[in-house]
């Protein structure tokens, strides 16, 4: 290995594990030591990490305080390094982190919350895509509305919480008192989505939820009539199909039929 | 006037001041924008980075570039760059002298490098590398540091100049890195500064720092100290007028004060070499750097 290259994994695995090895690579002087030099890298790395988080959850930060806070980021960057060029992604696994690990998983809404910020932010970021318009569905000859796809706009998010964790982040947002903690065992679907430059969400009906998720999974209009006769009987399906479809529409969800 | 395409007085694009800039028009001649909060798929980071570059011109500063880093060049991340100038043209793209991690790991910090040959070598051609990929040249910057290392056989200085000169790069300078740096190495500025080509440096930031006593910490937090404005006279007499910025990258205060640091700095300018610089119109072409010769 080139001097340049253990140098580097030597200083890096100071960096992640508090390897001693760097030590002897490094010049100090009377009045800064080595260990002092090097102290200001180490310190640095989680600090900088722990910011990402706290930048990334902003209402888990609020809801646990700073101090526990800070103590759940150093857990994680200790569990997980970066791989990403940019630290905008760093936290990717913290929702998989909260509920894995002893020391947070008894209390689920935190991973529910973290679950929820993360999409939040995909969608805030997510591609743009033009939405596709009242006019140009109406365009669509009858005998293709049973073979119709709809294309989604890349920001829609589903998430399926048993806890008010979009309550508690919304609160955060808004600066204002947490709601008390619910819990529901059945669950609630949410949809998150991006229209223009606004991050929307909204709780689903279980009747939405499935019909949207099927519809996501690229099934047809006619097969989604198929599921809302099951869900909502024949007499309702198709004005439930048609009033679905033109929320879909207005909030800018679909992208494309075809 | 100046011997390259300047640009003349401007700041770090930063969220908090998005919408002061797009009602105030201040007096700042361009921005600098953080290449990677624009590496984004879409949404309003590259609605809000469109709208500037209607208004003013842009200069991308990234940070993740890694060109001392032993692991393989991420050319991936390269080519997004590339997309990203493609989509704004830039006047130019910089990053830093450094590495940032090594094994497919991160450790997102401007990590110092050994100034020995085998670190300049390498650098070189991966300086090389990247111009071929953008079909550019970068600028390269200055970093702070608080470690040494006992291998290093040149100076920080010499090796900034002759990665400059052997890659055919331009150079960032960042006053306040070459003053922490001094202050934590114990060197004297004013010689490194004599030492730096001055034909290559394309681009000045001043900010601050945090001073611990024995040593400084590279914040960009606080207002440029006053150390840090007599290396900028300095620099100006070294190099001419030179692009100049104020990079701040926490404690934001309003734009009204930075906007005033910046007022500091024409004055400076003004009064040193006789720079003073016509306002900007909306429109005003940007002149982009000369294209790499292969």
């Amino acid at each position: 290995m080139s001097t340049l290259a253990s140098v580097q994994g030597d200083f890096q695995e100071y960096l992640l594990r508090g390897g001693a090895a760097i030590e002897a690579h490094v010049v100090g002087t009377e009045r800064v030591p080595v260990t002092t030099r090097l102290g200001i890298y180490g310190g640095a790395y989680g600090s900088r990490l722990g910011d990402a988080l706290a930048s990334n959850f902003p209402a888990l930060e609020r809801l646990l305080g700073e101090t526990d806070f800070r103590k759940l980021a150093a857990a994680y960057v200790a569990a997980h390094e970066s791989p990403f060029f940019s630290i905008r992604h760093y936290g990717d696994r913290l929702a998989g982190f909260l509920a894995g690990d002893e020391r947070y998983s008894d209390a689920p809404l935190l991973a529910e919350l973290a679950r929820w910020e993360w999409a939040v932010g995909g969608a805030f970021d997510a591609a743009d895509a033009a939405s596709i318009s009242h006019e140009a569905l109406a365009r669509v000859q009858p005998e293709q509305w049973a073979q119709l796809r709809f294309h989604w706009h890349p920001s829609v998010q589903r998430l399926r919480l048993h806890w008010n964790a979009p309550q508690i982040w919304q609160a955060a947002n808004e600066d204002t008192d947490p709601p008390e903690v619910t819990f529901t065992k059945e669950g609630q679907s949410w949809l998150i989505w991006r229209q223009n430059l606004t991050t929307y969400f909204r709780s689903l009906s279980k009747t939405e939820a499935a019909a949207l998720d099927a519809a996501r999974k690229g099934w047809p209009f006619g097969e989604l009539c198929a599921l809302l006769c099951d869900e909502v009987g024949d007499a309702e399906a198709p004005m439930q199909a048609a009033t679905l479809l033109r929320g879909w529409v207005a909030a800018g969800l679909i992208v494309n039929a075809s | 006037m100046p011997s390259r395409p300047s640009l003349g007085f401007g700041l770090g694009l930063r969220v908090d001041h998005y919408e002061a800039i797009l009602r105030d028009r201040p007096n700042v001649d361009w921005f600098e924008v953080l290449t990677e909060n624009y590496l984004v798929p879409g949404g309003k980071p590259l609605h809000y980075l469109m709208r500037f570059r209607e208004r003013y011109p842009l200069v991308m500063h990234g940070v993740s570039l890694s060109i001392g880093s032993t692991a393989a060049l991420d050319l991936e991340y390269v080519r997004q760059v590339k997309a990203l100038a493609q989509r704004i043209e830039p006047a130019w793209v910089s990053d830093h002298l450094c590495w940032t991690g090594v094994a497919g790991r991160n450790m997102h910090d401007l990590l110092p490098l050994p100034y020995t040959e085998e670190a300049l070598a390498h650098v070189v051609d991966r300086v090389r590398q990247v111009q071929d990929v953008l079909g550019r040249r970068i600028l390269m910057e200055n970093v702070s540091s608080y470690i040494g290392f006992s291998d290093s056989r040149l100076t920080e200085w010499e090796f900034l100049s002759e990665v400059a000169t052997r890659a055919d790069c331009l150079i960032l300078l960042d006053v306040n890195n070459i003053y922490v740096s001094s202050v934590n190495h114990e060197f004297d500025a004013l010689e490194y500064l004599r030492a730096i080509p001055a034909k290559r440096v394309q681009q000045i930031h001043l900010a601050g720092h945090e001073n611990h006593g024995d040593y400084l910490i590279d914040t960009h937090d606080h207002p440029v100290p006053d150390p840090v404005w007599d290396l900028y006279v300095a620099a100006l007499r070294h190099c001419g007028p030179v692009s100049t910025m104020i990079e701040r990258d926490d404690n934001i205060p309003p734009l009204a004060e930075l906007v005033g640091e910046l007022e500091r700095a024409r004055e400076l300018a003004q009064r040193t070499v006789g720079w003073t610089t016509a306002p900007l119109t909306a429109a005003a072409p940007v002149r982009r750097d000369a294209a790499v010769s292969p």
